[in-house]
């Protein structure tokens, strides 16, 4: 069966990467981890685009290390275990603290079932990030945005104009950093800073009154005439929808305290918000070019990452032990068989998700100091 | 189509009111050339077209300015979307979204037009203005002139009555200039809309214009059509001026009419060449810059290829050729603190690249694209007192050099309230005052009217005149003819034709000046030039 | 006391035992908790000593225990050592109190919040009120003849430091004396006891479910143990099964597991198959876009 390459709706890839990463949350299992990490960046090398901003993924990998080794460290250093019944790694010399800060340890013992278990910790937490990593690298972020609703559209379009501007300054602080150069270098300290900042800053603020300018030209930000009572009223609803988005949030992927927010924090808050939304999203006047279509591989995506967040609380309450393991006694970890089934079955998106669509290569790169523009092939254009 | 009736505007800031009492009535499907000196009031005429001043800049404005009779008073810049379109100077900055079809359809957007006419306007907006293979392509990756196109395409999309073009060819190569001013023509004669366009470079556009509005600086606009209002403005191009000095009445404004009349002036210089103003005078002693194979790549990308270059004492050298081809590449290869992988630059028996940043600018100076990026202290004279003490000159030192090449800048004024030519000679007193040997400019011409380009050329004769060696990467031809004794052209990072000015720009169709192209085949390069060897013939 | 009404001629000394005995036979089911402020808790420990004692809730009753100070035990060792079962949270093994003798009954996977985890108080000696402690029981070392307290939910303990006492042994400990668990105290069968029992040993019950022994030590007999319950020969806690109920304990749950590396060998292949068809995928999608 031939599919036509088109890019998924982004709120398909996030709702999918919620599900990942409420079943990261519930288990600590190192081996269960793993397998999650490994489905999502199998999803992303099958189904991430060319563009530029969905080559990101192996950042988030490596800031899920560091996250991991800090941990660790911040357990070696704060986490002395005087218990007899843990292995010893080491040994760091105690450092005395005066009276005040008896509750705080630094030095001591460091114990296998210390460092097992800041890691545990720490791979979870990366997976967190990684999943959602995952989400932003096959989800075009600027698409995803065009998905909020009509009351949030210049909350998102301000988000996209910020995400735009963002590779701007970059390029801006190397020239201005290179600019330094000819001036003799850019001096030490205090001085350094305001050389590259000032003119950073100036050139940022002319764009964006450029831009703003242009915007308005092109008639951003035309909307109907709306009474006060119907705004207030909107806003209103909004801040309690989130409110209860929030708490239901917490009580769902806390596992252990408050198990009665979850539902009703969710569900009012859902309600609260949709209406909110619906009512602040009539007086926006804009049409959307060539929307993102909703079939069945979004149902599919999103079925199988919210098939894998519930395998795991189901798997998490049959067999709490397997899914998060204790460190002390030191054993192997299990493998639950409901919860690794439940990952695998996130890896749908691989097969389930249309081919995403190649958009041409970029050959040339700007030319450093001329006015942005690459060797242009206009003769072939 | 666009009624200006009695219109002021004064800003918060300013003594002066910038408009003063303008009446101005452009009909429908003229193409109107705003024409005037920096600071003359061209952005404010402009931005009073659809509103944006005073709504957006702030000030005031008195009087009633209408367009396709909406009166701006009542009618915020978004709510003449669909009337008015307008480009800004610099067309990445508008840019909103990655792609060009998105780009095209972001106005649409805005109108709440339905999709399947939003759908129909953009492929007929990617034929108009032959964007059509570049429609999924990311708008950082499109040359200065695909995204000028994409530009006003993205303006076009919502069909307004009224375009209005804040100089836009400043950036391109006269190659691409002559696309999109094309373009804008054809939309004129095709789809009869009416077009204001704001230009420096009137060499390029007044043949297609239908009127010109002229802006002497004191706040009035004179209005007529082109050759009534050139036949006495102060700044004109070189055909009007050659039409001037050779008395042709009426003045012609396109090449083909100087061509046309220029038989007789031809006869007249039959036999004589060109002084010689600025003797070729080939480097006998040693070049101050001397480099050899210079090779400059970006990852896969080769900007520069095997380059060659020798600078003399005295000698300006113009470094020409398409926005691409290696010319700043170069230029920062040269002084040292650009990336070089291959080639050996030799100054005064040293590589400045090998040099600290500090001992590297005594011997070369470069002057950025954006001079700007230089500039981070808050006044002219804190930025004065900054460079003696960088150069270890004595404090008092760099402000001279200032005002004898801009004596009008106040030295309390904010270096980003600058013009853009008192900007670039604020930089370029700040480079000097380390009193390198050979300097160098990137692109200096941009944003400069004709008198600021004046004095930037007497400015670099004087400065060869006192025994620097200087470089100037440009595509101003105009420029380049008044200048420079040299060219060297560079395609594809190579060097693909040197010799002096003369040989080169007379030569070349595409980098050959007005006044070149009228009097062919001999080879006059400058007004003055003629009118030189006019004065010396007639007794 | 009950105050003697003159001219009452009721046989004295019967009718004191009678009104003991109703009184111990009311008092027991309700857990004297009025009375438990005079109670006194006793734990023989050897000399130099820390007490600790923990008060379960939900009418589990309260256990002491005692150890020795000798090796500069630090609060978690002082409990382990007094003969209680102790587990740490995942998260932290032996840092954080999460479980006192398999209670409370849940994953400690986080740490729990305060109304949820227990609360370490202690009392130097001499005082006379409870300190809560300011630093954790692996970071803290009690001084000698201190005594510790543990309470679930973050309140403060029923009882007064004063009625925690370390007292010395005035012989080295015996082996432990195994007890019959008897469910709950029968009040007929200390009848003697009580009466041989000063004022001030009043038995506290510890409710259904204890097992631990239920005759009151008459006073100043001293058992040798090292952990003592109210109303029962002190046993030392580690003769005790480990669990406060009958149903086996989490803990016991976690102990029992079969410590095999098969699920890890059987993750690390699937692993490797989902690497390999990363591999295999990126090598595709390159071949076809033809870089």
């Amino acid at each position: 069966m031939h599919r036509l390459p088109r890019p998924l709706h982004p709120g398909a890839w996030w709702l999918w990467a919620a599900g990942l990463a409420v079943a990261a949350s519930r288990t600590t299992n190192p081996l269960l981890l793993l397998l999650i990490l490994a489905v999502a960046a199998y999803v992303v090398t099958a189904r991430r685009t060319d563009a530029p901003w969905a080559r990101a993924f192996r950042f988030y990998l490596t800031f899920g290390l560091v996250v991991i080794a800090i941990r660790v460290i911040l357990r070696c250093i704060f986490g002395g275990d005087e218990s007899p019944t843990s292995h010893v790694l080491a040994r760091l010399p105690e450092v005395p603290l005066p009276a005040w800060a008896a509750g705080v340890r630094i030095g001591g013992r460091i114990s296998v079932e210390g460092v097992l278990a800041a890691t545990y910790d720490g791979l979870r937490l990366a997976t967190l990030l990684c999943c959602v990593g995952a989400a932003n690298t096959l989800a075009n972020p600027k698409r995803a945005l065009r998905m909020l609703p009509g009351a949030l559209y210049e909350l998102g379009m301000a988000v996209v104009v910020a995400v735009s501007a963002a590779p701007q300054l970059v390029e801006s602080t190397q020239r201005v950093a290179r600019a330094g150069r000819l001036r003799g270098g850019l001096g030490r300290g205090r001085r350094a800073i305001r050389t590259i900042v000032a003119p950073v800053v100036h050139d940022a603020l002319d764009r964006s009154l450029a831009l703003a300018a242009a915007m308005d030209s092109r008639g951003y930000g035309r909307r109907t005439a709306v009474s006060p009572t119907a705004r207030r009223t909107t806003g209103a609803l909004l801040v309690a929808g989130l409110i209860g988005l929030c708490l239901g949030s917490y009580g769902l992927l806390s596992a252990s305290d408050a198990p009665g927010l979850a539902l009703p924090g969710t569900a009012g808050g859902v309600a609260l918000c949709v209406l909110g939304l619906a009512l602040g999203s009539r007086r926006v006047a804009h049409s959307e070019y060539r929307p993102d279509p909703w079939l069945w591989p979004e149902w599919a995506v999103v079925g199988s990452g919210v098939a894998a967040g519930a395998l795991l609380v189901v798997a998490s309450h049959l067999d709490p032990a397997g899914v998060v393991p204790p460190v002390s006694p030191l054993h192997w970890p299990s493998l639950p068989l409901l919860a690794v089934v439940g990952v695998l079955i996130a890896a749908a998106p691989a097969v389930a998700a249309p081919p995403p669509s190649s958009t041409p290569a970029r050959r040339t790169k700007p030319e450093a100091g001329a006015s942005r523009s690459p060797r242009e092939t206009e003769l072939a254009a | 189509m666009i009624d200006f009736e009695n219109v002021s505007v004064r800003y918060p800031d300013g003594n002066e009111p910038v408009l003063r009492d303008v009446d101005l009535h452009v009909p429908e499907g003229e193409l109107c050339l705003v024409v005037g000196t920096t600071g003359a009031g061209k952005s404010t005429l402009l931005g009073a077209v659809n509103g944006l001043v005073p709504t957006f800049t702030g000030g005031t404005l008195s009087g009633r300015v209408r367009v396709a009779g909406r009166d701006t008073r009542t009618h915020p810049p978004r709510d003449l979307a669909d009337v008015v379109g307008v480009v800004g100077q610099d067309p990445a900055a508008g840019f909103v979204t990655d792609t060009v079809e998105e780009e095209l359809a972001f106005g649409m957007e805005q109108l709440a037009l339905p999709p399947a006419a939003m759908r129909k306007r953009v492929e007929e907006t990617l034929d108009v203005l032959g964007l059509g293979p570049l429609r999924s392509r990311a708008l950082r990756d499109l040359s200065g002139g695909q995204q000028q196109r994409v530009a006003i395409g993205s303006v076009l999309v919502t069909h307004p009555h009224v375009l209005v073009l804040d100089e836009p060819t400043s950036a391109l190569d006269p190659v691409a200039a002559e696309d999109v001013l094309a373009a804008i023509t054809r939309l004129v004669h095709d789809l009869g809309l009416t077009v204001l366009v704001a230009e420096h470079r009137l060499e390029r556009v007044v043949q297609c214009a239908d009127s010109i509005a002229y802006l002497p600086g004191d706040g009035r606009v004179e209005y007529g059509s082109p050759a009534e209002i050139l036949g006495t403005s102060r700044i004109a191009p070189p055909v009007v001026e050659l039409g001037r000095l050779a008395g042709w009445s009426p003045l012609p404004l396109s090449i083909r009419d100087a061509r046309r009349r220029a038989p007789e002036l031809r006869v007249r210089l039959e036999n004589e060449s060109p002084a010689a103003a600025r003797p070729a005078s080939p480097p006998a002693s040693s070049p101050l810059l001397r480099a050899r194979g210079v090779i400059v790549r970006y990852g896969d990308l080769v900007a520069v290829a095997d380059a060659d270059l020798d600078i003399g004492a005295g000698e300006v050298i113009a470094l020409m050729g398409r926005n691409g081809c290696g010319k700043s590449s170069l230029l920062w290869a040269l002084q040292g603190s650009g990336a070089r992988q291959a080639g050996a630059v030799e100054v005064a028996g040293q590589e400045p690249s090998r040099l600290p940043s500090k001992a590297a600018r005594r011997l070369v100076g470069l002057v950025p694209q954006t001079p700007g990026d230089l500039l981070y202290l808050d006044t002219v004279e804190a930025e004065c007192a900054q460079a003696d003490e960088d150069s270890g000159v004595e404090p008092g030192g760099t402000a001279a050099l200032l005002a004898r090449l801009a004596p009008d800048i106040s030295a309390d004024r904010h270096p980003r309230d600058l013009s853009e030519g008192q900007r670039l000679a604020l930089v370029l007193a700040i480079q000097l005052a380390a009193a390198p040997a050979v300097l160098l400019l990137d692109e200096p011409t941009r944003g400069l009217d004709y008198d600021a380009k004046d004095r930037l050329a007497r400015i670099v004769r004087g400065l060869a005149a006192a025994g620097h060696g200087i470089a100037v990467a440009t595509h101003d031809v105009e420029f380049a003819a008044r200048a420079v004794d040299r060219v060297v052209v560079l395609g594809d990072g190579e060097v693909v034709a040197e010799g002096t000015a003369r040989d080169v720009l007379a030569a070349s169709p595409a980098f050959a000046p007005q006044v070149a192209k009228i009097l062919a085949p001999q080879r006059f390069l400058t007004v003055a030039e003629v009118e030189e060897v006019l004065a010396g013939v007639s007794p | 006391m009950i105050p003697l009404h003159r001219g009452c001629r009721l046989p004295l000394g019967p009718a004191l035992a009678m009104l003991s005995v109703g009184i111990v036979a009311f008092a027991h089911p309700f857990g004297g908790t009025a009375l438990a402020s005079t109670a006194r808790y006793t734990a023989t420990c050897t000399t130099p000593n820390i007490a600790v004692v923990v008060q379960f809730p939900d009418g589990r009753g309260t256990k002491a225990g005692c150890a020795s100070s000798a090796s500069n035990p630090t609060g978690w060792a002082v409990l382990v050592n007094g003969g209680f079962a102790v587990q740490g949270t995942i998260q932290f093994p032996s840092s954080f109190v999460c479980r006192i003798d398999g209670y409370p009954d849940s994953t400690c996977a986080n740490t729990p919040p305060r109304s949820d985890s227990w609360a370490y108080w202690y009392a130097n000696p001499g005082e006379r009120d409870w300190t809560f402690s300011p630093a954790g029981a692996a970071d803290r070392t009690p001084r000698a003849g201190s005594v510790d307290a543990w309470t679930f939910g973050g309140g403060r303990p029923s009882i007064p430091p004063a009625a925690v006492l370390p007292t010395a042994a005035l012989s080295p400990p015996a082996a432990p004396t195994p007890t019959q668990p008897v469910k709950g105290g029968t009040p007929g069968m200390p009848a003697p006891s009580t009466k041989a029992a000063g004022p001030g040993t009043l038995p506290d019950s510890t409710g259904p479910g204890s097992t631990t022994g239920t005759a009151v030590p008459p006073a100043g007999t001293n058992s040798p143990s090292t952990s003592a319950t109210l109303d029962g020969p002190i046993t030392p806690a580690s003769s005790l099964p480990p669990s406060a109920g009958d149903a086996p304990s989490t803990a016991d749950r976690h102990a029992s597991r079969r410590n095999s590396a098969v699920p890890t060998v059987v993750a690390a292949i699937l692993l490797a198959m989902i690497a390999a068809g990363g591999f295999a995928t990126r090598w595709w999608r390159r071949s076809r876009a033809g870089r």
